[in-house]
């Protein structure tokens, strides 16, 4: 009778993937300012460290500061592509991350789970390209000369049609 | 997507005990606040003039309605598990081959599974997979377990699946019946010396009745009618008067054999190794053959949870019955079961059982004080009592050292009122009992 051991760590094909997404953010966001690299930085630090102790608090500060790295660097004047890889890279870091700690808890590490992470993170990715996409196509088709009132009613009116749409 | 949001509703749910934890479509919670959060960089731009910032408000709120408008998991999931030897030998390795199909008309994103391997079975090759599957794909498990004694019955798949978005998961059990059932051979390995407690049947315990026989016991005076070959004639030489010999009678023993498997007996000395309970047992099944092939009458009891009793008999049938009580009865089971077990009613329905003439033999590893009183009082009602109490204590740590010193403590209380205790240590039983058995006296 062998005591059974499962390694209650994230697999390591959904560590790589959420450490890349948040390495992504602080490219992104330290092309255009250094203090907005800065704590994308050290977003990205607390990420790894939530996925590698395992933590899904760290990974949640890690995410959340990723996310003020984005809007830093959307105070200091970035366009909308830094912004946007950002962004995306920032929800990507906590979504993937978040399903690896969950595989890690209920699978362990010892279980191949590479589909499950394939799957899941093309998915994750597929939205936020996709939304990233359309939103800068509507941007740059409606934002010459367009009040940006008119851009947040456009928004609002995105809100809504989501919304109604469930 | 706040830090706490996974601590409130998917942490806290996940750290729930396993009977408790609600099965069915539960949110996850981890995108809780993404909408909330899409907001901060709308609100920020517009404060600021910079358009800009509203995309990454537009990516966030894309995200919340990804995770709302996600549908929610409806697995429909065929799960089959095949042994590749369903009634193997014991320390045979078994390959265990799951095969779960996606059943339904839907894309199946994300599935956790884990097998309900029976506890005595548990390995370190991980039966837990995580997948994907689309509708009509299937996806194939495999691990290795070794077999140990015992009826092992698989419990339910635990199958956790959630939508593409993760916002939703659907948890439940599915059962898939699997038995496997191994028995060991009954093997014989040395004698194992009985007290003198018999039936008036010949056999082979040699007893303190003078008759026929072969080891000389006394000599009385001659009857009419005794055989003369047992007439002393050296005496008749000497003296002049007729006297027989007598020998020490040899007959046949009831004995049962008493494996205490209460959960307290459930002791090793590690992890790695087998329990008092696998040991008892082990030597238990030796015993029976010895003492069946010698012409005793040998049954099986259990001092444990739930009614396991053989009552004593011999011949082919009776072995074969008791190879597999031994090999697959619940309460005799590698691992402790958690059912109530009331000692005492026990001892009353041991005791009303017990056949007057039979010896008991208690396979113990006296891991407190009851198993003690147990034995004494057995031996007190007539029944003598041999204990073979296998050691499980280890001396690494002065907790354990001090447990060691109370088994040798209560094997010495045992050996004082009478019993016969024969502790069983690292060796093969056989030299342990030769060993004893040079010690005893008749």
């Amino acid at each position: 009778m062998v005591a059974v051991t499962v390694t209650r760590r994230p697999p390591t094909a959904g560590v790589a993937a959420a450490t890349a997404a948040a390495a992504l953010t602080v490219a992104a966001t330290a092309l255009f300012a250094v203090t907005a690299g800065g704590v994308a930085a050290a977003g990205f630090v607390l990420v790894l460290a939530g996925l590698l102790r395992p933590s899904g608090r760290l990974l949640g500060y890690g995410a959340a500061g990723q996310v003020l790295a984005v809007l830093l660097a959307g105070v200091s004047g970035a366009g909308p592509g830094p912004l946007l890889v950002g962004g995306v890279g920032a929800a990507l870091a906590w979504d993937l991350g978040d399903h690896a700690l969950g595989l890690g808890e209920q699978l362990g590490r010892e279980t191949d789970a590479t589909r499950n992470v394939a799957v899941h993170a093309a998915a994750s990715v597929a939205v936020g390209s996709v939304s990233a996409a359309v939103a800068f196509g509507v941007y740059t088709a409606a934002a010459g000369g367009q009040p940006l009132v008119a851009l947040v009613f456009l928004l609002v009116g995105v809100v809504a049609l989501a919304s109604a749409l469930r | 997507m706040s830090p706490r949001s996974r601590d409130r509703s998917g942490g806290q749910r996940r750290g729930l005990p396993e009977q408790i934890r609600p099965a069915g479509v539960l949110p996850t919670g981890r995108w809780t606040g993404v909408a909330g959060l899409a907001l901060l960089p709308v609100g920020l731009g517009v404060l600021l003039r910079h358009p800009p910032l509203l995309l990454v408000g537009a990516v966030g709120v894309a995200y919340a309605a990804y995770a709302r408008g996600d549908s929610a998991p409806r697995p429909e999931l065929d799960i089959t598990r095949e042994l590749s030897d369903p009634s193997p030998a014991p320390g045979d390795e078994v390959t265990v081959t799951l095969r779960v199909r996606n059943a339904g008309d839907g894309v199946v994103p994300d599935l956790r599974l884990v097998d309900g391997v029976p506890p005595a079975l548990a390995s370190d090759d991980p039966a837990r997979l995580g997948t994907a599957l689309r509708p009509g794909k299937s996806a194939t498990l495999r691990y290795t377990v070794t077999a140990v004694r015992g009826a092992h019955e698989w419990r339910p798949v635990h199958v956790v699946t959630r939508n593409p978005s993760g916002s939703q998961e659907h948890d439940e059990q599915q059962t898939v019946e699997t038995t496997m059932r191994c028995a060991p051979e009954l093997t014989a390995s040395g004698a194992l010396p009985l007290r003198g407690l018999t039936t008036p049947y010949a056999g082979r315990v040699a007893t303190d009745v003078g008759g026929a026989g072969l080891e000389f016991h006394s000599t009385r005076e001659y009857r009419h009618g005794d055989p003369a070959r047992r007439v002393n004639w050296a005496r008749y030489a000497r003296t002049g008067e007729l006297s027989t010999l007598q020998f020490r009678e040899e007959r046949a023993a009831t004995v049962v054999l008493c494996i205490d498997a209460r959960p307290e007996a459930y002791l090793a000395r590690d992890a790695e190794e087998a329990n008092a309970v696998e040991r008892g047992v082990d030597a238990a099944s030796q015993a029976f053959s010895a003492l069946v092939d010698t012409g005793d009458r040998v049954g099986v009891a259990a001092f444990a949870p739930g009614d396991c009793w053989l009552p004593p008999s011999t011949g082919s049938d009776h072995r074969a019955e008791a190879r597999d009580l031994l090999a697959t009865h619940p309460s005799l089971a590698p691992t402790p079961t958690d059912d109530r077990f009331l000692p005492t009613t026990w001892l009353k329905r041991f005791r009303r059982r017990l056949p007057a003439d039979a010896q008991v033999i208690l396979f113990s590893p006296v891991p407190d004080d009851f198993s003690v009183t147990v034995a004494r009082r057995l031996d007190a009602y007539g029944h003598a009592v041999t204990v073979i109490s296998p050691d499980p204590t280890a001396g690494d740590t002065p907790g354990r050292q001090l447990a060691r010193v109370e088994r040798a403590a209560r094997l010495s209380a045992l050996r004082g009122a009478g019993l016969r205790v024969v502790d069983w240590g690292e060796e093969a039983l056989a030299t342990e009992l030769d060993r004893a058995a040079a010690r005893w006296s008749r």
